[in-house]
């Protein structure tokens, strides 16, 4: 147990040296200034709330993902890349614990440095509120998707340009090409088929019911409930696709 | 022990930078409703105002006030109240309607020799009263002051005290690594 620890203090140090953190943790804290000022603008209501929590608005969840994508493409990546990871797995580890570690410190740290940043700041701006928490909850799935994504398009090519372009297009036009069908959906009020693409980009469909509560009447909300349950079975699926693939790698 | 200083050293500037952030640029939104109108002002906001007015000339609105701590009042509009943090609830429930109906009557003058009766038609004012509203009315909400964060006083003396506490512990990390 305690060579484990070991091992995973090795690798969190790796991807946490000095400026990193000291760099990131204030940019998350002074991005928050986005969420009052959304709300102001929305007048109080829920959507302005909603709005300020959609990834490249919120600068709080871009360093988020920034962290995570620099972590998974530069530092795991790297190591895949030129072959150091085989000196890591020399050590008292076995390549599915190795894998675990790097996924905690790669993934799992920036998203609860996060989510425990953005929980003490609502609560002391008082706006900690169901539309808040739940904006979380969207924005938690989203990122494990995402991140499976990056994992898996690392782990295939083997190279960090083709990793980063092939997982920015991809996830883009996921976002992107989902947000126009939901779109396209809304206004042409088929909510039938909504569930089944909601988890491309929640945030439309959250944007949707918290701008016209009246027209929807909580309509949307299994939507988004069904899309974020997809993202996080899909961003499981992703990792352990990826375990496997890993254990079974030459290096 | 360096790194944990660095760390609390930024994370105080964080909290300094955060807690001076002041929006203070008045900027209006504007509600409609026709019943009810919940505001929820979150504690950022210290001063705002809320301006409440129908458009209609012929009818005199009457709207509840429901302040965070449970206390309630009436008055007509249009009223301007100043709201501070909290959920306020908004009803407009009364409507006065003071309308001109025409009535024909018998109008019997006296002469010297006879009466003579004719008819006339007179204006009367009537007064509609109705619990039920069913005029629109527009709230405008203007956010005179507003801080990033509930609290910013407490705000300021904690980040300076973790930007001192970083610096100390910084420099205590940088001499035992020097000695």
């Amino acid at each position: 147990m305690s060579s484990t620890l070991k091992v995973f203090r090795v690798v969190l140090k790796e991807r946490y040296k000095s400026p990193t953190l000291e760099l990131i943790v204030p940019a998350m804290i002074a991005g928050n200034v986005m969420i009052p000022a959304f709300l102001i603008r929305g007048g109080f209501q829920p959507y302005g709330l909603v709005l300020s929590f959609i990834p490249k608005i919120n600068v709080s969840e871009t360093a988020a993902i920034a962290l995570a994508l620099r972590n998974v493409i530069f530092v795991t990546g790297e190591h895949i890349y030129q072959g150091f990871v085989s000196s890591y797995l020399t050590m008292p580890v076995s390549r599915t614990s190795f894998f675990l570690m790097a996924l905690a410190s790669d993934v799992v740290i920036p998203l609860f440095t996060f989510l425990a940043i953005e929980t003490v700041y609502l609560g002391l701006a008082g706006i900690l509120n169901p539309y808040s928490s739940s904006m979380l909850i969207v924005f938690s799935a989203g990122y494990l998707f995402s991140t499976g994504v990056i994992y898996l398009t690392t782990f295939l090519l083997k190279s960090p340009g083709a990793s980063v372009l092939t997982s920015i297009f991809l996830l883009s036009a996921i976002l992107v090409g989902g947000g126009v069908g939901e779109f396209g959906l809304l206004i042409s009020k088929n909510l039938n088929f909504l569930p089944l693409v909601s988890w491309t980009n929640p945030y439309v469909i959250a944007v949707a019911e918290t701008l016209l509560p009246s027209m929807y009447f909580g309509a949307l909300a299994s939507a988004l409930t069904l899309g974020v349950l997809i993202d996080l079975i899909l961003g499981a699926l992703l990792y352990v696709i990826t375990l496997l693939y890993f254990r079974g790698m030459d290096l | 022990m360096r790194w944990l200083g660095s760390l609390l050293l930024a994370i105080g500037v964080a909290f300094l930078g955060i807690s001076l952030v002041t929006f203070s640029v008045p900027y209006s939104y504007t509600y409609s409703f026709s019943n009810t109108l919940t505001v929820d002002v979150p504690s950022f906001v210290q001063l705002s105002e809320l301006k409440v007015y129908i458009n209609s000339t012929n009818v005199t609105g009457y709207v509840e006030e429901i302040e965070p701590d449970g206390l309630s009042h009436v008055s007509e509009l249009p009223v301007v109240l100043y709201l501070y943090p909290g959920n306020w609830t908004l009803k407009l429930l009364y409507k006065r309607c003071v309308t001109e109906r025409l009535e024909v009557i018998n109008y019997t003058v006296s002469t010297n020799c006879t009466n003579v009766t004719t008819q006339k038609v007179i204006k009367v004012p009537e007064v509609v009263n109705s619990t039920k509203a069913v005029i629109n009315a527009t709230a405008e909400l203007r956010v005179l002051q507003a801080y990033a964060v509930g609290n910013p006083e407490a705000f300021k003396t904690l980040g300076f005290a973790l930007t001192l506490l970083g610096v100390l512990t910084y420099a205590a990390g940088y001499l035992k690594g020097k000695r």
